[in-house]
């Protein structure tokens, strides 16, 4: 049962067309270590409980940095870092993206999971021995847009540019 | 000839901002946004704790290490890489798709420190889940993977990515390493003088290509989902979309032929997760909520069923 605030929320997402809150359809995971539930998706919301390492959760939705889960008896919003998603390999179930069925994916003949030198697709053998093909190239470089384009295309969406510094990823290189 | 048509971009590491494109350099407008604010520290160069001065100087160090290969060299490398790629997989026969993914690439790329660079996007009729970086800004992305996401933003943060990978030259500091610099000079140095079938330059563009195959510098690959996740952000996009594409894969796991290659040549979901959450702390959580754009992405990859195999 998630809180009057988070559902303001996401009718707010919806009316505003700031649709940052992703559903995920009930997909299952666990938490990577003990975790604060919360009542909203901020850092400052009200604390529900602390969860404990490895529970499982069911993941309903995201928004932002926040997954909505549900974990036993309680309901609330988790930081997404937090949740390691099982693997749900070679299994048609929980595959509900729409996007997804648009594109019509081959999930080849075989229903097992067995993975074999011929892969389907783009492999490893075409890029060893490659055979460039510069009249494609050709045509990639005419679908190449104009920074002016670029920008008229992110103000249809009211695309805003946020200040933000690259970050020095921890335990990296100098 | 052609040398001086992207001269400009050379020295792009952020200092070398034009004051007429103050979008194409975020830093700067960082600056401007926040400099009169005061944010409670001594240092001028210092926003919200991120060190912007420092930022630029690692920025610098890279690219002083790759002086020797002149930027339309790398731009030519790029293009015969491009090629052999476009030779391994069709370009999606949809215009329509293509043109879209281009407009979503170039604004990402226009918050770069390398805003000049031909960036030049593609969409590759192919089933695999994968995206590839060439140097000098030619990208592509599988139509495999392009089915796996749920928005723009997360379009966004997959060719942020990618577009890190050439801002930061991680392919060329790839091949150096393999090659050589000698032999990387050697074959770049012919490509200028219009001499691109010449075996030595064919070498090196073939052994650029065999890189997608033993994958980057685990390192690398931390560092450009950082990136990518602020690039997107910058470019004013949801930037924890990009965890979400990885979580995802993580989701469908590496049993799939299709990823194959792409678990292969990466560091495990798991690893990129934990050292992407390391990235993303408190300066992202003070960003304002940011947009995911669904609709407009469903609605330009709608036709996309019709097209593949």
């Amino acid at each position: 049962m998630k809180s009057a605030g988070a559902s303001w929320l996401l009718v707010l997402a919806s009316v505003t067309g700031w649709g940052q809150c992703q559903e995920l359809d009930g997909a299952g995971g666990s938490l990577v270590r003990a975790t604060d539930l919360k009542a909203e998706p901020y850092t400052d919301a009200r604390v529900l409980a602390v969860l404990a390492e490895n529970l499982r959760v069911t993941v309903l939705s995201r928004s932002a940095g926040w997954l909505q889960v549900h974990a036993g008896d309680n309901s609330g919003w988790v930081k997404m870092f937090s949740v390691r998603w099982d693997s749900q390999a070679s299994g048609p179930s929980g595959d509900t993206d729409g996007v997804r069925k648009l594109f019509n994916l081959a999930t080849t003949g075989s229903s097992g999971s067995t993975v074999t030198t011929a892969s389907r697709g783009l492999d490893e053998a075409k890029l060893l021995h490659p055979s460039p093909d510069p009249a494609a190239l050709k045509v990639m470089q005419a679908y190449s847009v104009p920074a002016s384009v670029a920008r008229a295309f992110a103000d249809e969406q009211g695309l805003k540019a946020q200040p933000l510094a690259y970050v020095k990823v921890v335990g990296g290189k100098s | 000839m052609n040398q001086g048509k992207h001269q400009s971009s050379t020295d792009s590491s952020g200092m070398a901002c034009r004051v007429g494109s103050l979008l194409a350099c975020p830093a700067l407008l960082a600056l401007v946004l926040f400099g009169a604010v005061g944010c409670g520290s001594n240092s001028g160069f210092k926003i919200n704790n991120i060190d912007i001065g420092k930022g630029l100087s690692t920025l610098g160090h890279a690219k002083d290490a790759l002086t020797q290969v002149s930027e339309p060299e790398e731009i030519a490398l790029g293009q015969g890489i491009a090629a052999n790629l476009l030779g391994s997989a069709p370009l999606l026969a949809d215009a329509k798709v293509q043109n879209y993914v281009n407009k979503v690439g170039r604004w990402v790329s226009l918050h770069s420190e390398r805003p000049d660079l031909p960036w030049t996007f593609a969409v590759l009729d192919d089933a695999s889940t994968n995206a590839f970086a060439a140097p000098g800004g030619y990208i592509v992305i599988t139509r495999g993977l392009l089915g796996k996401l749920n928005s723009e933003a997360e379009l966004a943060g997959v060719l942020g990515h990618e577009i890190a990978h050439v801002l930061r030259r991680h392919h060329l500091l790839a091949l150096q390493k393999s090659s050589g610099m000698s032999a990387l000079k050697d074959g770049l140095s012919f490509v200028l003088t219009a001499k691109d079938q010449d075996t030595r330059f064919v070498k090196v563009v073939d052994a650029g290509t065999e890189l997608y195959t033993r994958g980057l510098d685990k390192e690398d690959e931390f560092e450009s989902d950082s990136m990518g996740a602020v690039l997107a952000a910058r470019a004013g996009y949801d930037p924890y979309a990009l965890a979400s594409v990885l979580q995802t894969l993580q989701r469908q796991g590496k049993d799939d032929a299709g990823m194959a290659m792409l678990f292969r040549t990466h560091p495990s979901m798991a690893d990129r997760l934990q050292r992407l959450e390391a990235a993303m702390s408190e300066s992202f959580e003070r960003l304002p909520p940011l947009p995911a754009i669904e609709d407009r992405f469903q609605h330009q990859l709608k036709g996309v069923a019709r097209t593949g195999p």
